[in-house]
């Protein structure tokens, strides 16, 4: 039986978000680098900030709860996996 | 107070040897040092009207334009740039001191005033309004605010934003610095403006200054408030075009022009998004000055 390890995910703690006409910048203390992302992007960010650390499949759960259209959840996590924006622990 | 204009070159080249001139660039004393007359004289053409003091005082940067060491003298005439007794770059022959003198205070303000957010970017300001325009070098930066500022815009840099906490654009008025075919192009559009002496064959290609407007030189003790970003680019033969650019988007291309915004860390940030709130910003491309001109005239009365 295949062993399933359970992830989990979280925010950086030490962001600062600044809401703008064409999506939001980022502004990571942690790093010092400077993001702008789309609304879709800072909006699964801004969501995931205040749980802190939470299991993937069930934010993943909680946004399709949301969110219409879900097919993009995992390219718009790793954007910000990317951005060093969240983490997969 | 006393402007260059006011002293003759005796006492001027006095105090230049001494140790005892210092020039007052808006907020900022440099004092300067040299006893090589070519730039001695350059210096006193392109600086005629700014304020400077013969008799010494405080001062923000050390700069000494100074023949290097002895065993190179044998090779050919140069100078070379000091800042605080350091010589952070190579010397150059004589003949291009003036400008290596421009090049070097740009160093030396983009390297240490960190009170401002410096951005590499000209500004400019028409009827009360201040304009950023950034671009990265060859963009026609400085080929259009030379135009700006002989058309009766007041040149507040050809070349560096500094941008304090209260989100003033902080002046510094001083010679432009013009490349190549611009320099042609703004001698033929206007003949009587005052140059500094051709430096050729320099890294940058030929390079000439422009002497500052004595208007917007008088008024480098008042800042401007920042009202538009505009990301100029010149194209050969392209028709005016202008898009307006979103201010996530404006602050990206700002950051990447920026020199010290990782050095400010969250005060850059915050600099950066209030400025790109309050000022809009727009991409223009052009190959007309006239039409580039006007277009900047219409969105200052519009946007601005």
């Amino acid at each position: 039986m295949e062993n399933q390890r359970i992830h989990t995910i979280s925010a950086s703690s030490r962001l600062l978000i600044e809401q703008c006409d064409d999506g939001a910048l980022v502004f990571n203390l942690d790093t010092g680098a400077t993001t702008l992302l789309n609304n879709r992007a800072s909006a699964l960010l801004r969501f995931l900030l205040p749980l802190g650390e939470v299991a993937e499949t069930e934010f993943r759960a909680d946004v399709n709860q949301l969110w219409s259209e879900t097919s993009d959840f995992s390219a718009i996590f790793s954007l910000l996996e990317d951005s060093q924006l969240v983490f997969r622990c | 107070m006393l402007t260059i204009s006011a002293c003759s070159a005796k006492e001027l080249n006095c105090a230049l040897r001494s140790g005892c001139f210092r020039l007052h660039l808006g907020d900022i004393a440099l004092k300067i040092s040299s006893i090589i007359p070519e730039f001695n004289t350059a210096f006193r053409q392109l600086y005629a009207d700014h304020p400077v003091s013969l008799t010494g005082g405080g001062y923000d940067f050390d700069i000494a334009i100074s023949p290097p060491s002895w065993w190179r003298r044998w090779f050919r005439r140069n100078a070379t740039f000091e800042f605080c007794g350091d010589t952070p770059f190579l010397p150059m022959e004589v003949g291009h001191a003036h400008a290596m003198f421009e090049w070097g205070l740009n160093w030396a303000i983009a390297s240490f005033l960190h009170n401002y957010l410096v951005l590499h970017s000209a500004v400019v300001e028409w009827k009360g309004k201040g304009v950023l325009l950034s671009a990265v070098s060859g963009s026609g930066k400085s080929t259009l605010s030379a135009e700006l500022s002989l058309r009766g815009w007041r040149l507040l840099s050809d070349e560096l934003a500094l941008i304090d906490d209260d989100l003033k654009l902080i002046p510094l008025a001083r010679p432009v610095s013009l490349k190549n075919s611009s320099i042609d192009l703004i001698r033929s559009r206007h003949p009587s403006a005052i140059w500094g002496p051709l430096a050729r064959e320099t890294h940058k290609g030929t390079v000439a200054h422009l002497k500052a407007p004595s208007s917007s030189v008088e008024k480098n003790l008042v800042p401007a408030i920042p009202k538009l970003i505009i990301f100029p680019k010149w194209t050969a033969n392209s028709p005016l075009r202008i898009e307006p650019v979103g201010a996530g988007q404006s602050a990206l291309r700002l950051i990447d022009q920026a020199f010290n915004y990782s050095i400010l860390g969250v005060d850059g940030f915050e600099r950066l998004v209030a400025l790109v709130r309050t000022a809009e910003a727009w991409e223009i491309e052009y190959s007309s000055l006239d039409e580039a001109r006007g277009a900047l005239e219409d969105l200052v009365f519009e946007r601005g």
